[in-house]
């Protein structure tokens, strides 16, 4: 019971990871990146790579880290530099396009074939906790996401930069007006969201596998929860990850695994129909 | 009028000619014929209502199964099934449209999206319905009058469906309903302050647009002799979203068919296949940097250059 609640949860952690990327580039930028799963996969594949290579744990989650980070940059120059002039639909069509083409270029560069991943640090090392055996990878995800929330709460609430980041989430214009380079926290909102989602990457890998569409997987739940939490909210798109994780994992123990996704699916309309500000959001979704 | 004829004319003499043409080269044009159809009815949401669906591949598959289910299961001839099913993608899109119109652009390609993945679910598991995950084969066809229907007469019907989804479109274009749905993509509440029902009309396009994408559904079964989980993914209605964009977006419906002979006839007439997401993905991108308006627009702008007029 316990061991299910505790999966659920680590699920939900790198959903939550996920989601917190997707959340932030909307909130500055006002599109839903649906290649937000290719950068996931991008950073599952640089730490395998760097893991061949024989890098220490530290190196490989560095080379994963920034292999998201310049995979985030690239989007971001795209995104926000190419096609800034261009109407939102046509940029999330883009990121559509990005999303496709990074799945197609991994199938050409590398097999379809999923490929195995050590777990980051421990290894298939597994702990017992009051009877119940844990494997330590689970342990590790909701270590990296209790960090990464308080890093994240520092961030935004005690630094210049975090407090300027939410000033062009709120209104760009008048962040711009009060001398904040709204361009530079776009790119930086868009390498936070390339690194978090590098290292959902490494820290799924051992249960999936690395394989092409990898991110295809978990984007869809990961951007329910940020749904869930509000599209527009970090922390509610952390907590919207952490109930997606779950509920999937507790319908695919009630119901089978064939409802997993009807029953996501049903969370994200309703959502959207009935509460499209989700838990947290503060509702500049418009319903037109 | 005159133009509707002229074009059933033009629609009937490609369906004749594509009897005439090689065995391989008429499957790929029956092919080409029915992504012409889907691209259709994309671009009737994404260009003329101004919404992006990427539900086209499960609209795609309701039709094909659709099609079978009544065919084989229920015994129904082929002209009581497509008009049935027809009629119920329509009833389905219309659905669609009635969630569509709560949402915003971006929740509503996030709907689609999910709406993929629930279609993938029936097709895998959907029991005796969708051949327990293999999918359906189509039974023998005797059409009166013809035989036993073969891949040929398929072919053709595909051909002919495509030219006249292409004429209708282009004259619904012209007509209110046309006018309407540009009005309203252009700004939904100008639009309704003329008095245009959002809700009817964008529904109504949703409608119109499933409707669509069932017949290119049920044409495609008929043509491939089955219907598969893999026909009906995420990366088809992508494909089609990138022939829509790639063909143009000036409200033309010449770009329904420029997109799919660009992306998808020349990467399989010169066995590209494996390239395929890559070419769809890079060609997406490239227009959308360096020609907004696809290749229609491409096309407008060398005339206005050749002609010396200024659009």
């Amino acid at each position: 019971m316990l061991s299910n609640l505790i999966g659920g949860l680590a699920v939900g952690s790198l959903y939550g990871l996920i989601a917190v990327g997707v959340a932030l580039v909307y909130r500055t930028t006002g599109l839903v990146n649906f290649a937000q799963g290719e950068l996931v996969a991008i950073g599952a594949y640089a730490y395998i790579f760097a893991t061949a290579w024989g890098g220490s744990p530290l190196m490989t989650m560095l080379v994963a880290l920034l292999s998201g980070m310049a995979a985030g940059a690239v989007f971001f120059l795209i995104i926000d530099v190419l096609l800034r002039h261009h109407q939102e639909l046509r940029k999330v069509v883009a990121t559509i396009a990005l999303m496709t083409f990074i799945q197609g270029g991994a199938r050409l560069l590398v097999t379809d074939r999923p490929q195995r991943a050590e777990a980051w640090l421990f290894g298939d090392r597994v702990v017992t906790v009051g009877g119940t055996y844990l494997p330590s990878n689970t342990l590790v995800i909701l270590a990296v996401l209790t960090a990464i929330a308080v890093g994240l709460y520092v961030w935004f609430s005690r630094t210049i930069m975090g407090k300027a980041m939410a000033a062009v989430a709120e209104d760009p214009l008048r962040a711009a007006l009060s001398g904040i380079p709204v361009r530079k926290m776009l790119l930086l909102s868009w390498l936070v969201a390339g690194a978090l989602a590098a290292l959902a990457g490494v820290l799924i890998s051992p249960a999936t596998g690395v394989f092409p569409a990898m991110g295809g997987q978990v984007f869809l739940a990961a951007t329910v929860g940020a749904v869930i939490g509000g599209l527009d909210s970090i922390f509610g798109a952390m907590l919207g990850g952490l109930l997606v994780g779950v509920v999937q994992t507790y319908a695919v123990i009630s119901v089978g695994g064939a409802f997993r996704d009807l029953i996501v699916f049903g969370l994200l309309l309703a959502f959207l129909l009935f509460k499209p500000s989700g838990l947290f959001g503060s509702l500049r979704l418009r319903r037109v | 009028m005159r133009r509707l004829i002229i074009g059933l004319a033009i629609a009937l003499l490609l369906a004749v000619a594509t009897l005439f043409v090689g065995g391989y080269l008429r499957f790929l044009l029956g092919q080409l014929a029915v992504a012409v159809i889907a691209v259709a009815s994309l671009s009737l949401l994404g260009n003329m209502a101004g919404m992006i669906s990427l539900a086209s591949a499960a609209f795609m598959g309701f039709g094909g199964y659709g099609a079978l289910i009544l065919l084989t299961m229920m015994g129904m001839p082929l002209v009581f099934a497509i008009p049935l099913t027809l009629a119920a993608g329509w009833v389905v899109g219309w659905g669609m449209g009635l969630v569509a119109i709560r949402l915003h652009g971006i929740s509503l390609a996030i709907v689609t999206f999910g709406f993929i993945q629930i279609f993938q679910v029936f097709a895998k598991q959907g029991g005796e319905l969708s051949g327990d995950g293999y999918g359906l084969v189509v039974p023998d066809i005797v059409v009166p009058g013809l035989g036993h229907m073969t891949q040929d007469h398929v072919a053709a019907a595909c051909v002919f469906a495509a030219a006249m989804t292409v004429v209708l479109t282009a004259n619904l274009t012209k007509s209110r309903i046309g006018r309407t749905w540009l009005a309203i993509k252009e700004n939904p509440i100008a639009a309704q302050m003329q008095g245009v029902n959002l809700l009817m009309v964008r529904s109504m396009a949703f409608a119109t647009a499933g409707a669509m994408a069932a017949l290119a559904g049920i044409l495609q079964a008929l043509l491939l002799g089955i219907t598969n989980p893999n026909l009906y993914t995420i990366d088809t209605s992508i494909s089609h979203l990138a022939m829509m964009v790639v063909g143009g977006s000036t409200g033309m419906s010449l770009g329904a068919v420029l997109g799919p002979a660009l992306l998808f006839f020349l990467p399989e007439y010169f066995d590209l296949g494996a390239y395929h997401e890559v070419l769809f993905g890079g060609a997406l991108l490239i227009t959308l940097v360096i020609a907004p308006t696809g290749l229609v627009g491409v096309w407008e702008r060398l005339a206005a250059l050749v002609t010396g007029r200024k659009q």
